[in-house]
């Protein structure tokens, strides 16, 4: 006997290509690329671009957010799927990031002074760092989100949609740190953060709003 | 009661990415046999047909998360459990604001669910808070009579009910977060 229901399933199916991870690394590599035109193109690279390569400020503030982009399109590509699982080296690549900027506050505590840090965190550059972050951030959120985090089937779509945010904004203070010549670690914590924190919390909000399935 | 296939159903959903409507008939009709018995150990009867049907949409609908190099099981098993996950969010919040001294006559059945649904949930919190919830949420006793029977005062009666409902939600947050 047919079931009327399943008769109605069936005859829409229709051929589908599966979700594949390789898509969300071509998705971040595309994002990488395009950030990078935009930056290099408008802004343009740190004046003092191969001096910060010899000061290593080039790899650390750069390579903290690249670690974060890569730990959280790990857990995006596994809460993508209804049983997917967070792993725990996924989530130690985000202590991986974290220990790196923590040391670096620790050994520039040890040379740089209260009043500089103070100047620092008052520069005007900041409300530039706060809008190229957030708003290249947000676009490169909103392309994640129409082509994959939509078509993903999460048990936990506030994670994903917060996941989408910090991933978004890891590529975009990744490339950002490229022109950002302060390097100052808790600038790099109050500026790249909050901008990081703000797509974050816009990503878990929508997610909880529109990723139930 | 139908057993879970892993080859013959991963194959069949393999099948069904590349649009094969035979094999797709095959798992569905084995599929809903296999979740009507999930659901029974899980849900009241009557919420039965739905939440199988739920499941079978979401399949339906979210099948291109199937990943093709692994099993199907894990991935039709956790989609059938967020189906009840949400069958039980959508009833604790019900029975929050629904469920009152008037007892709503039209919508019984769906009472008498929640009901059930419930009483399974009230294992999972402290007895204290259980014992009132159930008077007053089930036994529809009001929260004077819920008081006097227990020595508690209204305001305190009023705040256990909160407390167990929200830690019942969390229980079933916590089901899904597994």
């Amino acid at each position: 006997m047919n079931d009327p229901f399943i008769d109605q399933l069936v005859n829409d199916l229709q051929p589908k290509r599966p979700l594949r991870d390789t898509d969300l690394w071509a998705l971040g590599i595309i994002g990488f690329i395009f950030a990078a035109i935009a930056i290099a193109g408008t802004i343009g690279l740190r004046p003092d671009f191969f001096q910060a390569a010899k000061t290593g400020a080039l790899f650390w503030k750069p390579g903290i957010f690249f670690i974060a982009w890569l730990a959280s399109s790990l857990l995006i590509m596994s809460l993508s799927r209804p049983h997917g699982k967070i792993k725990k080296w996924h989530l130690s690549l985000f202590i991986l990031a974290l220990f790196t900027l923590l040391y670096q506050l620790l050994i520039q505590s040890q040379f740089v002074g209260s009043k500089e840090v103070g100047q620092v965190l008052r520069d005007k550059s900041a409300i530039y760092c706060l809008s190229i972050i957030t708003g290249g951030g947000g676009l490169l959120l909103f392309a994640a989100w129409k082509l994959w985090i939509t078509n993903a089937a999460s048990m936990q779509p506030k994670l994903l949609g917060l996941l989408a945010g910090l991933n978004a904004g890891s590529i975009m203070a990744a490339i950002y740190a490229m022109h950002c010549d302060i390097d100052v670690a808790l600038y790099v914590l109050v500026y790249y953060g909050l901008s990081i924190a703000m797509l974050s919390a816009v990503g878990a909000y929508f997610g909880q709003k529109l990723l139930r399935w | 009661m139908t057993t879970y296939n892993s080859n013959k159903w991963d194959d069949w959903m393999r099948a069904a990415l590349d649009g094969d409507q035979k094999l797709y008939r095959l798992l569905l009709n084995d599929l809903r046999l296999w979740l009507t018995a999930y659901f029974k150990k899980r849900a009241p009867i009557n919420a039965i047909e739905d939440l199988v049907q739920e499941t079978l949409m979401a399949l339906h609908n979210k099948r291109h998360t199937y990943d093709p190099n692994y099993q199907f099981g894990p991935w039709i098993s956790a989609i059938a459990r967020y189906r009840w996950i949400d069958h039980m969010r959508a009833t604790l919040k019900y029975v929050e604001t629904a469920i009152n001294d008037d007892f709503p006559v039209d919508d019984r059945d769906r009472d008498e669910s929640a009901k059930k649904d419930v009483t399974s949930l009230l294992k999972l919190i402290p007895p204290a808070q259980a014992e009132v919830i159930e008077m007053v949420k089930l036994r529809q006793m009001s929260v004077e009579e819920v008081s006097h029977k227990t020595g508690h005062s209204p305001s305190s009666v009023k705040i256990m009910v909160h407390r167990g409902m929200k830690k019942m939600m969390a229980a079933v947050e916590d089901f899904q977060d597994e």
